[in-house]
């Protein structure tokens, strides 16, 4: 047997697709002898550190391949490859233009300075997840609207059912299910400010194709998802309070959010994701907001139980707000790509040896592998594919429909720009506005203090010279 | 007799590797430690000395306000706790004539000692749960129903719940030298109350007690001291929450330190938790001086 | 009147009884619970809360067991570095402290009692920064390091009041032997001061297995991590099976029940000298 010539390291978290990259990884090596395609599937918790301490020094041993949302940052300092160049070549796996294949909506959404430092495999997006048994036996359907699903959570809660599991710890507002709720709400209702804070003609980051052909327009709930939004004009707006949090619109907000509580299992503060996954799947809460990666789960679980604790359950996606004093955009998706794929610089032979690989791992054949390998080994996807023409199981295709064109949340607020201080003290003071500690209006007078007292730490930490022309570059 | 003594060289050698570590891990951080609360310091920056600038940060920091309240009812709490649980239990097994039964009850009692503190934690916050924990299910049990909860979930029982762990909190280091404070108290002294015919209570209160002040106050001190820098409990438990129903001072210097990036600051927070410490432990021994003074 | 006494003793006797034994019962609860549901399946958990198992899920213990191995493992090296170090350090130091006489020796004895009113809040932070800027973080040594350190200041106070408390007919007549002092240190101190040092073990062991925070700000790689912080995450692994993660408490409380079975003596000394001397 011959000693392969060249070796290409594909280093990932997503353990849900090992077998599907082993098999990829045999089939290609088939095609081109003398390549030899190492996958290594390592834990989430330190791969970031370790690809920290790989890709700058390792040479010829760090990983080629690897999940680039746990490297922001690296493609700045030109550690990673620009894919744009590459995305019109032809794959010769399909015969067509690589970007043919991709999601080119979500290339572009995630364009870093002009370039393109990962492709795009799967996504993952939120949805209440619904016991369809229950629904069934009190005569509900699907609601389409935001108000038709607490009247039905006012049914359930007759019938003696807790309408909504909800996690509220603190890691539930910052990153899981409240946050979640917060984000759609907060999305839509600030929506206006868009053409405010994005970035204008002689910005550094301003890109004609993406800004130059936008109007605001709340009845296409999609029409900003390209937009570039610039950090310094957003917090000179914050500064200068043409951004406040004080305003009737917040008060709106927060009173929906609050009134959603009231369907919430009593004291919900106390409760993690796992709980209130519990609660859902003993049959005791109807309803429970969750991400696309649960359901390989829920089905597997759902199998364990004995029979007669066994329910059927369907997915809707976020209905609609209709009443409001304010014109309120449809809510959109909070979720991202999933599976994102970087390709680490080394030299040019390397270079084009993995982007021939990655074109047969992202081609509709080789997509079909990682799905077909998840779902014969009884793992979890992340979520709907990104790639055309995959076919899914029927069962997990109707489930993954509700997630599928949703786009996402511009604006969020939950703290100043993800600044964990000001996120401390938003969860600090929305808890106790949820809990009827303080009042409305005393939580937005907060809310708004604590947002203006983050700016100039904001300012700081990032190195902004609060002028949008120039490039301000963290160290 | 003479003396030989002992070479210069030998007593360094024994002596260096100990001063060598305790130079470099303890006594240049707590120097540092001291210096540190007077400099605005973020992570990863050079500190710039701003003399008593955190010091009116932490005066006009209302989060650290509200968590002096929590801090003073769980100072309460524990010395509480502390003083009357393992008391009662030592003076029951005291009062147990068989020696082999002291002693098994005795060993039962500590048991819970040598669980590792973190799993007791996080077994406390499953007796806490909302849903299948076992407070809840003992309160079903009893027909209580209507009083289950997320324990921890709300702020009006959340800081409660957390000063309730390890309820009936009868074992540990309190029983361990309130039982060695007991049995240095000679027989004879119990003998002759029996004579004179004071027993039961009225023994506890007017003789062991005033013959336990010696540990009375060093396990009073020892609580303050625990108690004041204790965090990681609540922080696995609650974080702090819901709101800040449980946050504390020192957990206040945690996050400032290790979330968010405030090392001048945080050292501020720690600094001056030291010197209540250091406050007490004065007192304290203040104390002690006066009780050795008494007839 | 003898006869009335007796049996009011033996009435208070069986009181004392009776409490201590709810006392006792409501102590070990949570443990005895911690033992029946972590055989037990979720379904069962939420079906029949207090029933036996049925079946009995060993199976969870292998499972936690894979899980918390790395953990176990981690602490396990941490500490077969330390407590040996801690043992010879501090007795190295005890022993010149307490029998050798040199110029200061008072002075540096008041120096490292004076370490005990310095408590970790003042030092944690600044420690922190300069495990920092050793570039220590995230390896092993942030933590040997440190914790060795820390060791030696009730490890040197209790060995040094120990050896002073030897009588000197003891070191004279070795010393008539033609005995130097290291020889009188391995031959004479250190096998004397054997239960002394299995206290300091156990209380150095202790430390380390308890110690959540340190470990949690120095070490971001989980491979590195040790049993108490893993311990607060593994639960992740179980598909939210109570279970398992309960499975996994008790197998981290084992090594802790191993050194109590082993050294309770020293435990209770330890804990109780420890505190004296704090």
């Amino acid at each position: 047997m011959p000693e392969p010539s060249a070796r290409i390291f594909l280093a990932t978290v997503s353990g849900n697709y090992r077998e599907g990259f082993q098999r990829i990884a045999r089939e290609y090596a088939r095609l081109h002898p003398g390549v030899e395609v190492k996958v290594q599937v390592m834990p989430a918790n330190g791969y970031e550190t370790w690809l920290r301490t790989q890709i700058p020094g390792a040479g010829d041993k760090a990983p080629d391949l690897f999940n680039a949302n746990y490297a922001w940052g690296m493609y700045e300092k030109g550690l990673l490859v620009n894919l744009a160049p590459f995305l019109n070549q032809r794959n010769p796996y399909t015969g067509k233009a690589w970007i043919q294949t991709l999601n080119p909506q979500f290339i572009e959404k995630y364009k870093t300075a002009g370039g393109v430092s990962f492709v795009t495999v799967d996504f993952v997006e939120i949805g209440f997840y619904y016991n369809a048994s229950l629904f069934r036996r009190l005569g509900l359907r699907e609601p389409s609207t935001w108000e038709e699903m607490l009247s039905l959570a006012e049914r359930i809660r007759a019938e003696g059912y807790l309408p909504f599991a909800v996690p509220g710890n603190a890691d539930s507002y910052w990153s899981g299910t409240v946050g979640w709720i917060v984000r759609f709400f907060t999305d839509a209702y600030t929506r206006h400010w868009v053409p405010l804070v994005m970035s204008r003609p002689g910005d550094w980051d301003y890109d004609p194709t993406r800004n130059a052909h936008f109007r605001l327009n709340l009845n296409d709930p999609y029409n900003d998802s390209l937009v570039i939004i610039n950090g310094e004009r957003l917090l000179d707006a914050v500064r200068r309070r043409l951004i406040r949090f004080d305003d009737e619109r917040f008060a709106e907000l927060y009173t929906h959010i609050k009134n959603f509580s009231r369907f919430w299992q009593k004291g919900f503060h106390g409760a993690n994701s796992v709980t209130a996954y519990n609660l859902f799947l003993t049959g005791r809460a109807a309803i429970l907001l969750e991400g696309s990666w649960l359901i390989g789960d829920l089905m597997q679980d759902m199998a364990d139980l004995p029979a007669r604790a066994r329910f059927e359950w369907g997915i809707f996606p976020v209905p609609p707000l209709t009443t409001s004093r304010f014109r309120v955009p449809p809510f959109r998706g909070v979720g991202g790509p999933g599976l994102v794929l970087g390709v680490v610089k080394k030299n040019p032979q390397q270079t084009a040896r993995v982007i021939d690989f990655l074109m047969f791992l992202t081609s509709p054949r080789g997509a079909q592998i990682l799905v077909d390998e998840a779902v014969r080994n009884r793992r979890a996807l992340s979520g709907p594919m990104l790639i055309p023409g995959v076919k899914l199981p029927a069962e997990l295709q109707a489930y993954y429909r509700p997630f599928e064109g949703r786009g996402f949340e511009k604006l969020s607020f939950r703290g100043l720009m993800d600044e964990q201080e000001s996120v401390w003290q938003w969860t600090v003071w929305a808890q106790r506005y949820m809990e009827g500690r303080v009042s409305l209006r005393e939580f937005l007078m907060r809310y708004q203090r604590l947002m203006e007292e983050a700016v100039p730490r904001v300012i700081a930490m990032q190195k902004l010279d609060m002028n949008p022309r120039t490039k301000d570059t963290p160290s | 007799m003479r003396r030989r003594r002992t070479s210069l060289f030998v007593i360094v050698l024994m002596l260096a590797p100990t001063l060598i570590l305790l130079a470099l891990f303890n006594y240049y951080p707590a120097v540092l430690g001291l210096s540190r609360a007077f400099t605005r310091w973020e992570t990863g920056e050079e500190p710039q000395w701003i003399g008593f600038g955190n010091f009116v940060a932490m005066w006009n920091d209302e989060f650290l306000r509200l968590s002096l309240r929590n801090l003073l009812i769980l100072l309460i709490a524990s010395v509480l706790k502390t003083l009357t649980m393992p008391l009662l239990v030592a003076e029951l097994l005291m009062s147990l004539r068989s020696p082999r039964w002291q002693y098994i009850l005795r060993t039962a009692f500590i048991l819970p000692m040598v669980v590792p503190g973190m799993v007791t934690m996080l077994l406390w916050s499953f007796i806490y749960d909302g849903s299948v924990g076992l407070l809840n299910q003992v309160l079903k049990l009893l027909g209580l129903g209507a009083l289950t909860r997320s324990w921890l979930g709300e702020s009006g029982t959340a800081l409660w719940a957390i000063i309730g762990i390890g309820f009936p909190w009868a074992g540990g280091l309190a029983l361990l030298i309130y039982l060695a404070g007991l049995n240095q108290i000679s027989g004879d002294v119990w003998d002759s109350c029996q004579v004179d015919g004071v027993s039961g209570l009225r023994r506890v209160w007017y003789v062991d007690l005033p013959l336990l002040l010696p540990q009375v106050r060093l396990l009073v001190i020892l609580t303050l001291i625990g108690a004041l820098q204790d965090f990681g409990s609540i922080l696995i438990l609650t974080g702090g929450g819901p709101g800040l129903a449980t946050h504390v001072p020192a957990l206040h210097m945690y996050f400032q330190a290790f979330r968010f990036g405030h090392m001048g600051y945080a050292s501020a927070i720690g600094l001056t938790l030291f010197v209540v410490i250091f406050v007490l432990s004065l007192l304290n021994l203040l104390w002690g001086r006066r009780l050795e003074r008494l007839p | 009147m003898r006869a009335k006494r007796r049996r009011r003793v033996r009435l208070s006797e069986v009181l004392s009884g009776l409490v201590l034994a709810v006392l006792l019962a409501l102590s070990l609860l949570p443990f005895g619970m911690m033992l029946l549901l972590s055989l037990k399946t979720n379904a069962d958990i939420f079906t029949r809360f207090w029933g036996l198992p049925q079946p009995a899920r060993w199976d969870f213990y292998q499972q936690a067991g894979v899980a918390l191995k790395g953990y176990l493992l981690n602490t396990l090296i941490v500490t077969a570095v330390v407590v040996p170090g801690v043992l010879l350090f501090s007795s190295l130091a005890g022993y010149a402290l307490a029998r050798l006489s040199f110029r200061g020796r008072d002075a540096v004895f008041a120096l490292i009692l004076a370490l005990l009113v310095v408590p970790g809040i003042l030092t944690l932070i600044p420690t922190y920064a300069l495990v920092q800027s050793m570039g220590l973080l995230n390896t092993r040594w942030a933590l040997i390091l440190p914790y060795l350190a820390g060791g030696q200041v009730l490890g040197v106070v209790l060995c040094r009041t120990f050896f002073a408390s030897l009588p000197d007919e003891l070191f004279e007549a070795m010393r008539l032997d033609g005995a130097g002092d290291v020889q009188i240190y391995r031959h004479l101190a250190l096998p004397l001061s054997l239960p002394t040092l299995a206290t300091i073990a156990i209380m150095t062991a202790l430390g380390i297995y308890n110690d959540y925070i340190w470990p949690l700000v120095t070490i971001s790689d989980s491979s590195l991590q040790t049993f108490t912080v893993g311990v607060t995450r593994f639960a992740g692994e179980f598909n939210l099976d109570y279970g398992p993660t309960l499975a996994g408490y008790v197998i981290g409380s084992l090594p802790l029940i191993a050194l109590f079975a082993v050294g309770m003596r020293a435990f209770v000394q330890g804990v109780t000298s420890g505190a004296l001397k704090a």
